[in-house]
């Protein structure tokens, strides 16, 4: 991994057209602004994190309850 | 051709109805190929079995029983995946029922989630909606 140090206002360049902006600092929470491509997708990873998460628990509520399922409804 | 399920043992079905997911449910990539079943007539839950795991299943739902503004952004990447143009007419979105192991459980939709069928091609995609404020568990007033 590589780690930069920026002070606020300060951008880091990812390939030719991706900027990152520190836009402000307070305490443990960072500000960023990003500049990308709109076919780039920006998203914070908690968000897939609970979809995965989510889907797991589907499948397993499917084993765990489907008896019941297949004779009530 | 003949699947083997764990829950409907195998069970027949004709090539056309297998759906292809290019990159599978999100955390299950391995498993791309699903089909969709109806869970009884008039039921509004559906079975998205996998065929490629027999345990591997879902009960999807369609959102707009009970959210019938619901929106799905689809992105030129997922538009590629869905064999899609500009227009999205033939598609029909799931989305994923989680049933909780609480007595009574609760029954929730992954709004958050939703599984894009692009029915005329057999092809299906799960897109994450990451600009919307959808609830990845939301409350749906059924029982089962």
């Amino acid at each position: 991994m590589l780690i930069l140090t920026r002070k606020i206002g300060e951008c880091i360049v990812i390939g030719d057209k991706i900027k990152v902006y520190v836009m402000d600092v307070r305490g443990k929470q960072v500000r960023l602004g990003i500049e990308a491509p709109a076919e780039n997708v920006i998203y914070r990873e908690e968000v897939f994190q609970k979809v995965i998460e989510e889907n797991k628990l589907a499948a397993e509520a499917v084993q765990f309850h489907f008896s019941k399922f297949k004779e009530g409804e | 051709m003949k699947i083997n399920t764990s829950r409907f043992g195998t069970i027949e079905i004709e090539e056309k109805q297998v759906i292809r997911m290019p990159e599978g449910m999100i955390g299950f990539p391995d498993f791309r190929n699903y089909v969709l079943l109806e869970h009884k007539k008039e039921s509004p839950f559906w079975w998205w079995q996998s065929l490629d795991a027999p345990s591997l299943a879902f009960v999807l739902t369609d959102p707009l029983l009970f959210q019938p503004d619901y929106e799905v952004q689809i992105s030129k990447e997922d538009a590629d995946i869905l064999q899609v143009g500009g227009a999205s007419e033939g598609l029909k979105t799931f989305v994923v029922v989680n049933i909780s192991k609480d007595n009574p459980p609760l029954i929730t939709a992954n709004l958050l989630g939703p599984i894009v069928i692009n029915v005329a091609k057999r092809v299906a995609c799960q897109i994450i909606q990451f600009q919307s404020s959808y609830s990845h568990r939301f409350p749906l007033p059924l029982r089962i």
